[in-house]
């Protein structure tokens, strides 16, 4: 039973993913070359050794290593109890989503094990050791099918004798509601006397308990190749697995024993399974035209896409192949004919009309052009009908799913109608149009650079258009830096390098006038700037781990390795405004803007918030849970507190009442309350920031997206825009949409337009909108829900807003934009709904977006893609 | 065949090249730096690929890269002791990029209202990005491919110019590939005892592991920092 390549190195357990180099496991190479690598061991030269934490499996020694597959590395071991060989299969990585799934699986291999049959490899046992799933199953001396047709396709007569000999064992499993699920050359096991042997029952359920995630990225799936359609198109594509799953296994199993390959063989997992939901196989015989046009028939009934239209069961398989081996007739009818013209043609319409014309220029010869002309433009029209058809279809899913408030789901498929209706000059703008309103929903990237050294911290300076950043001393660097940039070019604008011991600076004044150095039982405070002379000192009792000035820098806060946290007042000599002692040391302290509390973590775990000025002391923020993040808002009244159970709440502070929680994703790693204490962001691990509002769990914009972590987030003065650092060192500046965002207390007076009180008065229920150079562009109406539309002077509905709050007042138009006026309890809310702005073109969001679904119907598989359009899941959908 | 020292067959550091040629005009460190960059274009132009770009554009930025590195703009900055060398030419490529992007927006700025959507293009990007992998993880990946491919062909010229290039055919998928025969097949099959087939692989592991820290070692600051590199390039390859 030797190995073939499956997609996991049965040595170092990596991912072959995308393949190997030239045949070679990457990992083992590299790891191979540490310097703490064992030099070869002895044994066997070319087996692996078994690892030794898992040489003893409960009554179990595993002897050696024979083979490996995509879910588990296979050992010859020896069952201690009754002294007999068995094979012991360990189940590579895979945690279980919990004990449901793990009970589930359990349940699930013991009812494979419940099999009896002689063309079934048995199930002993199942176990776990340490977190490590096993399996115990017969030993059998032999090859698998793949390493067999590996020398040599199997003659017609042979082929059909195995896939008999595997229908009657798999349909015994049927019967007793078992499913198999990876029928595949390597899961069929030939003995020394020439029987068959299935092994793997139900191994493939596994699958499902994997984390989607992981088996959308082709970490999971083994032999895409093998797979059925209703596999490859995903559970959620609502193709239920069945005994037809197990039939096109077989199908795909006897194609690859006579043909040598699998039916399908894409360059990539994506590209395989694609084509297994979307085309047929190559017919065997134009890859061996050896093989009989009965067992061609019998295969390919097996291979349908469709599973209505395979074998109804793996009992009728193994018939059909028994006649085919007795030479008599076979039951299925060919697939092939006007069947398959038919079955092709409802696929492919367009093509098919085409090819219709074709065939009928050819006979109809050159006595009636006319009649050909006629029909060419049927058939054009036809195509061209179709076409929009279609791309209305798309544009009508769109639009639905923007007017179900989802919005901006609803981009692949308007990109999708635009890409169908290309060329078609009044479709193409209509779409174009719509994809303008809803991209103007988006965040744009205004600026991005990347910074050279090691972070420490940020911030963005009192002018508010500089960001300072202050770089870490490294052992090779002249001294620590803090530089200058500006944030409208992304351009430094200056560079300096504190000098000598100011590289272990605690703390840097925002700006940039004083320096807390710490020295053995003290910590100095320096001005950088000027003279340098005055060097007022904090006498401390223990070493100093964490220190902060206030904004203005009138106030220096330090924490020690003891727990003490004192403040002072910044002047020479430094007086003391205040002290506090905990248990755990200090590891980061935070002061409100107004410079009155302060956000203190100590123990890695726990954050409190001290009041200067009442001496309060909150208890721990984080309740239970490490806290990953915390931020005090900009007022100093709440704090918002992300731990690591991966809840991000907002907490009230010395109230204690927890006011929402704002994250529905583990892993905060950053946090940022906007200047106006309205909007929060925070950034979870993917290097996703979602940007909240603080009064209500709704987000205001699609996620900001970032191929790695984030470590810092911070809003501009503005409040519209945020600066974002992450792992990588490069800077983003993102510009968050307007349109749709609560427009503050302040912009409102000036904001209720004349014209829109004028239009409520007059009672008028649309408006014009006018474009650029004037003229009416679109027409926005409130619809009797209260909800407001936005059409094309032809008519065509552009956009319908989701219902508001409250009553929609008045509708105003301004240039391009439309404002609407809200009823709101005593005061008034504008919204701005539609505001087509210059969107340049895909290069611009695809900066900021990293990924997009796609698929013919909401809920197929999605296709992850980093880097480009991502159909939000902000939301779920209805 | 027993170990050669692998100095003097290839230059001592990729920062050594660099550093000759952001100092001076001479001809062998331009070369040199040549053919250094010819090995990293790939993942270099990887990375320019998966940050968004289609495969023209990024073959044309790649190429601009090279060209600016080669003239000398950048290397000024260059300075080992900050570390990788792959690390350095991430970020100058990173700068570069950037730029390049700076002054697309300023181009664009004021153009039409409509969206232009190249649909093709975003197909293309749709395929390309399957693996949902960062540029950055990209990147590193192909430069691990990069310095493996570089330590192999090296071990297989060796074993060639001993006459033994049938011996390392046979050997390397054993090693480090999906093995095809059980030992004792194969050394069957190699006219060998188990015992001598035993010590082949191993001395097949011995050089390699030399060649490839020479490698490793050439692109980063020292020794001391070649086994965190390959375990860093290594952990790429578990998820």
């Amino acid at each position: 039973m030797t190995p073939h390549a499956s997609s996991r190195c049965g040595r170092c357990g990596a991912l072959f993913g995308d393949g190997l180099l030239d045949g070679l496991c990457r990992r083992c190479l590299l790891l191979g070359a540490l310097s703490d690598e064992p030099e070869f061991s002895a044994g066997s030269p070319l087996s692996e050794p078994v690892p030794e934490a898992i040489r003893t499996l409960g009554d179990y020694v595993l002897e050696e290593e024979i083979g490996r597959g995509g879910m588990g590395v296979v050992y010859r071991a020896r069952q201690r109890s009754l002294d007999r060989e068995v094979a012991v299969k360990v189940l590579l990585g895979g945690a279980f989503a919990g004990n449901a799934a793990e009970s589930r699986f359990r349940g699930e291999m013991l009812a494979a094990g419940r099999l009896n049959h002689p063309g079934i490899v048995a199930v002993h046992d199942v176990g776990q050791q340490a977190g490590q799933w096993y399996l115990v199953m017969e030993w059998v001396e032999g090859e698998d099918l793949s390493t067999r047709v590996g020398r040599g396709v199997l003659p017609a007569l042979e082929a059909a004798r195995v896939g008999e000999w595997v229908a009657n064992a798999v349909q015994h499993a049927h019967e007793r509601g078992v499913l198999h699920r990876d029928l595949k050359p390597s899961n069929i096991l030939l003995d020394a006397s020439g029987r068959c042997r299935v092994t793997d029952f139900g191994l493939a359920k596994r699958l499902d308990v994997v984390e989607a995630s992981t088996t959308l990225t082709g970490q999971v799936l083994g032999s895409p190749g093998y797979l059925s359609p209703e596999q490859a198109a995903g559970s959620r594509a609502g193709g239920s697995v069945g005994p037809a799953t197990d039939v096109y296994g077989l199908g795909a199993t006897l194609y690859f024993a006579v043909t040598g390959r699998p039916p399908f063989a894409g360059a990539g997992l994506v590209e395989t399974l694609e084509w297994v939901r979307t085309t047929d196989p190559v017919a065997p015989r134009v890859l061996n035209p050896a093989i009989p046009r009965d067992l061609e028939t019998i295969v390919m009934r097996c291979l349908q896409r469709e599973a209505g239209r395979r074998y109804r069961s793996m009992a009728e398989v193994a018939d059909d192949l028994k006649r085919f081996q007795a030479g008599e007739p076979i039951l299925a009818r060919p697939v092939g004919g006007w069947e398959r013209a038919w079955l092709w043609a409802r696929r492919k319409p367009l093509a098919a009309a085409v090819v219709l014309l074709g065939v009928l220029l050819a006979v109809g010869g050159p006595t009636a052009a006319w009649q050909v002309n006629r029909l060419r433009l049927a058939a054009e029209s036809l195509s061209r009908e179709n076409r929009h058809r279609l791309a209305a279809s798309r544009a009508a899913t769109g639009m639905r799913i923007v007017e179900e408030g989802a919005g901006l789901e609803a981009l692949p498929w308007l990109v999708d109608a635009l890409r169908i209706d290309l060329g078609d000059a009044s479709a193409e703008r209509i779409h174009r149009l719509r994809l303008g309103i809803l991209a103007s929903r988006f965040p744009v990237l205004e600026q991005m650079w990347p910074l050279e050294e090691p972070l420490r911290e940020a911030w963005i300076a009192a002018d508010g258009r500089t960001l300072i950043t202050w770089h870490a001393l490294t052992q090779d660097s002249v001294g620590p830096a803090l530089w200058a940039w500006a944030l409208d070019s992304g351009e430094p604008v200056e560079l300096s390098r504190p000098p000598g011991r100011a590289g272990l600076a605690l703390a840097v004044a925002h700006d940039q006038s004083a320096l807390a150095v710490p020295e053995s039982a003290r910590v100095r405070l320096r001005w950088r700037r000027g003279t340098n002379v005055l060097a007022a000192e904090v006498p401390l009792d223990a070493r100093a781990t964490a220190g902060r000035f206030s904004t203005d820098t009138k106030r220096f806060a330090v924490g020690t390795e003891r727990g003490e946290v004192i403040v002072h007042r910044v002047q020479e000599p430094p007086v003391e405004i205040g002290r506090w002692t905990f248990t755990n040391a200090i590891d980061q302290i935070r002061f409100s803007t107004d410079g009155n509390k302060l956000l203190v973590r100590m123990g890695g775990a726990y954050a409190r918030v001290l009041d200067l000025a009442t001496g309060r002391v909150t208890r721990n923020v984080g309740r239970k849970h490490p806290v990953t993040a915390a931020v005090l808002s900009p007022d100093g009244a709440d704090v918002l507190v992300a731990t690591s159970d991966g809840q991000a709440d907002i907490w009230s502070l010395f109230r204690n009442i927890r006011r929402f929680e704002v994250s529905g994703e583990p892993g905060v790693t950053a946090a940022a309350w906007a200047p106006g204490g309205d909007v929060v962001a925070t950034a979870v691990r993917g290097g996703r920031v979602r940007i909240w509002t603080a009064l209500g769990r709704r987000m205001v914009s699609p996620a900001l997206s970032h191929p790695v972590a984030v470590e810092q987030i911070h809003f501009l003065p503005d409040g519209v825009r945020v600066l974002t650092i992450d792992s990588a060192r490069m800077v983003r500046i993102w510009r968050l949409p307007t349109p749709w965002g609560e427009v503050s207390r302040e912009a409102l007076d000036d904001d209720i337009a004349d014209s829109a009180r004028e239009t409520l008065r007059s009672g008028a229920s649309a408006v014009e909108v006018r474009g650029d150079s004037g003229n009416v562009a679109w027409i926005a109406d409130v619809l009797e829900e209260g909800r407001v539309r936005v059409r094309t002077r032809e008519g065509i509905v552009l956009w319908i807003s989701e219902t508001f709050r409250a009553p929609v007042r008045g509708l105003s138009a301004e240039g391009d934009l439309v404002k609407i006026e809200l009823a709101g309890g005593g005061s008034h809310r504008v919204r701005v709904v539609a505001e087509t702005r210059t969107l340049e073109d895909l290069d611009r969001w695809a900066t900021m977006i990293s990924g997009w679904r796609l698929g013919a119907d909401a809920e197929r598989e999605a296709v992850r893609a980093e880097q480009l359009l991502e159909a939000w899941r902000d939301r779920p959908r209805r | 065949m027993e170990s050669k020292p692998p100095e003097g067959s290839f230059p001592a550091t990729q920062w050594s090249v660099v550093l000759a040629a952001g100092g001076g005009e001479s001809p062998p460190a331009a070369r040199a730096l040549d053919s250094l960059c010819r090995a990293y274009w790939v993942p270099l132009y990887a990375f320019v690929r998966r940050s968004g770009y289609a495969s023209a554009d990024a073959e044309d930025l790649t190429q601009q890269f090279f060209a600016r590195l080669l003239a000398g703009e950048g290397l000024r900055t260059a300075d080992p002791s900050r570390g990788r060398f792959r690390t350095f030419l991430l970020t100058s490529l990173q700068r570069f990029l950037v730029s390049e992007w700076r002054r697309g927006q300023a181009l664009k700025r004021g153009e039409s209202q409509l969206i232009r959507v190249d649909p093709a293009r975003a197909e293309e990007l749709i395929g390309l990005a399957s693996t949902g992998r960062s540029p950055e993880i990209e990147y590193d990946r192909q430069w691990a491919d990069q310095v493996l491919r570089q330590a192999l062909t090296r071990l297989s010229e060796e074993y060639t110019a001993d006459g033994k290039a049938r011996l390392y055919e046979q050997l390397r998928g054993q090693v480090w590939g999906v093995p095809e025969a059980s030992g004792t097949d194969l050394a069957a099959e190699l006219g060998l005892t188990e015992g001598a087939l035993r010590v082949a692989v191993h001395r097949l592991r011995r050089r390699f592991r030399e060649l490839l820290r020479s490698e490793v070692a050439a692109t980063v600051a020292g020794e001391a920092d070649v086994d965190d590199e390959l375990r860093y390039l290594a952990g790429l390859l578990v998820a």
